[in-house]
């Protein structure tokens, strides 16, 4: 499949941890613009698919294509730098820097990162980074950070950092955005609030492959959700299709409170 | 009295130089350098061999170089050569270590060079080192001894001030805000676009030149340098100013610093010999630092001058309508 409607493209790709085949010739695509869903039982592999997307682990074999650009080879720096950011499971903010640093650093521009600007070219920084402080105030007003924006990110409350992390998201400007259970650890009041967020960052043009445990949120807000079970993509569709399909169900049986 | 007091905050300025090398590795970007004393010393050991005289093989003595340059290319000297070596060492070592295997790392090449210093006689003469190293401008000056020194305390708080400024401009920019970044979370660094690998390479190397610039000091105030001279005691003194005078900040630095290489270091030389144990002073010190760490530790982890923060005062006016409730209503 090589239509232009295809950001994310993962094409056979395995990996083993020792004896254990976490990703076995897994493949799927992404569509530009969806937000799309990766549920399967645990242990499926899809904590380690994220990883191997974002760059965080090498995969065995296999082919992930971002864009028309191999990237399983790219590390994890080059892959962000692409344009796609992934999340964590617990989020993780940089403790001993305040709030609104927290989100200028996920500016996309690091050009100011030099040495020689920061010892020689001094006068020019703080009017560079004008602009990005006062979006990163702007996002922190909008996410409800921003009266906490000088409070070192460690002392914030456990919704706070979620915030904060889409706040960095926003800041960053990715194409595409892998969440790694967003709902994970989260209050119904807050979920909420973290469904309009991510909803509206596809409605700002962001592709969204999100991981979730939490089927009724999932068939809430994707569009389409691959299934994965014992490392592979199994079943591809609507929640509602999904629901029929028998191997999804036989997947997810010996789980039985879940209901799918 | 004076000679004393000004020969006593000489070096004093001199031990914060290394101070603020092992602070851009282990204060802003969190890794357990434990070799910071061999860049001190190879630094000490280059500024020797340039601003030094000849060797002479005919009495058993032998070291490279000895040009006898002036004091400035010798400072440039011994920060070149510390820069490659600490992008060597920095290159292999942090390229797939994380953490204690780095740190077992850098304790072993420190060790290795030691070794290598002390019985390898043709580099610098081994055990007994170099000497007779001229100090800064001494002949060009020609002063009374008191007064030289006063001249080369201003030459030492001269450098000092340079690199404390360099030290702010890194840390109040963006380049330190990545740096620190790296330190909190080199993962969520690595997921917005930071190659961490070359961020703590680059940290490393700022870190060697500096501390090389302060064992090049180091070399001109002693006017020799010897194994003796450097141990890897010293490298935990360093940490010990760091963790007492707070982790990352340039202020607390300074006082760390003063606090345990100065204060610390000079009262327990007043202490009482202990009859029939010369090394007691020495063990009691260590004891003392110890003891201090711990004390900072348990009481005030952040240090003495906690790292500062960055500071946003814009102000906005509150949005027209309801407070903000974490309940929604409807």
């Amino acid at each position: 499949m090589a239509d232009d409607d295809v950001l994310l493209e993962v094409r056979g790709v395995s990996k083993s941890f020792g004896g254990v085949h976490a990703v076995n010739d897994c493949s799927f695509v992404v569509r530009r613009g969806s937000l799309t869903g990766l549920i399967g039982p645990n242990g499926a592999g899809k904590s380690t698919t994220v990883e191997l997307i974002s760059g965080f682990q090498p995969a065995d074999s296999g082919k992930i294509v971002f864009d028309g650009k191999e990237i399983q080879r790219l590390p994890a720096h080059a892959v962000s730098r692409l344009g796609l950011i992934r999340t964590f499971q617990t989020p993780r903010e940089w403790k001993h820097l305040t709030t609104l640093e927290n989100v200028l650093i996920a500016a996309p521009d690091h050009s100011r990162e030099r040495l020689w600007r920061s010892l020689f070219a001094r006068r020019g920084l703080a009017a560079a980074e004008a602009a990005d402080r006062a979006r990163a105030r702007d996002l922190l007003e909008e996410f409800g950070l921003f009266n906490v924006r000088n409070e070192l990110a460690g002392n914030l409350s456990g919704g706070q950092k979620r915030l904060l992390e889409f706040a960095r998201i926003a800041m960053a400007r990715p194409r595409m955005v892998l969440l790694d259970e967003p709902q994970s650890g989260v209050n119904p009041v807050l979920g909420e609030r973290m469904g309009d967020a991510i909803k509206a960052m596809v409605a700002d043009g962001i592709t969204v492959l999100m991981v979730e445990h939490h089927l009724n949120f999932v068939e809430r807000v994707c569009d389409i959700v691959h299934v994965m079970s014992l490392g592979q993509c199994i079943a591809t569709g609507t929640m509602a299709e999904l629901r029929m399909d028998t191997t999804v169900i036989d997947a997810y049986l010996g789980q039985a409170e879940v209901r799918v | 009295m004076i000679d004393y007091v000004v020969s006593t905050l000489t070096l004093g300025a001199i031990w914060c130089v290394f101070t603020y090398a092992l602070n851009v590795t282990w204060g802003w970007t969190g890794q357990l350098d434990l070799a910071v004393f061999m860049f001190v010393a190879l630094g000490a050991y280059v500024y020797s061999v340039v601003c030094g005289p000849p060797a002479n093989a005919a009495l058993g003595i032998t070291w490279i170089l000895g040009l006898r340059l002036p004091f400035f290319v010798g400072l440039l000297a011994a920060m070149v050569v510390t820069g490659l070596v600490g992008l060597l060492v920095g290159g292999i070592a942090l390229r797939r270590l994380r953490d204690d295997y780095f740190a077992i790392t850098t304790v072993v090449t420190t060790l290795t060079v030691y070794a290598v210093i002390a019985q390898f006689q043709p580099l610098f003469n081994g055990f007994t080192g170099i000497y007779g190293v001229p100090q800064p401008l001494a002949a060009f000056l020609n002063l009374p001894p008191t007064l030289y020194g006063i001249f080369l305390f201003g030459y030492v708080l001269v450098v000092l001030a340079i690199v404390i400024a360099v030290m702010y401009a890194i840390f109040h920019s963006p380049y330190g805000r990545r740096m620190r970044a790296v330190r909190e979370d080199e993962k969520a660094a690595a997921a917005f676009g930071r190659d961490v690998y070359a961020v703590k390479l680059q940290a490393y190397v700022i870190a060697a030149v500096v501390a090389g610039l302060g064992g090049a000091l180091m070399g001109a105030f002693l006017t020799a340098f010897n194994s003796y001279a450097w141990q890897v005691g010293e490298t935990f003194l360093i940490y010990a100013a760091i963790f007492v005078g707070g982790s990352g900040s340039i202020r607390g630095v300074l006082l760390g610093t003063f606090f345990i290489a100065v204060l610390v270091q000079e009262v327990t030389r007043l202490l009482v010999v202990i009859p029939g144990n010369a090394y007691a002073g020495d063990a009691l010190r260590y004891m003392i630092v110890g003891l201090l760490i711990i004390a900072v530790l348990w009481w005030r982890p952040q240090g003495l001058i906690p790292e500062p923060r960055d500071h946003d005062d814009a102000t906005r006016l509150p949005e027209p309508g309801p407070a903000p409730s974490a309940v929604q209503h409807g």
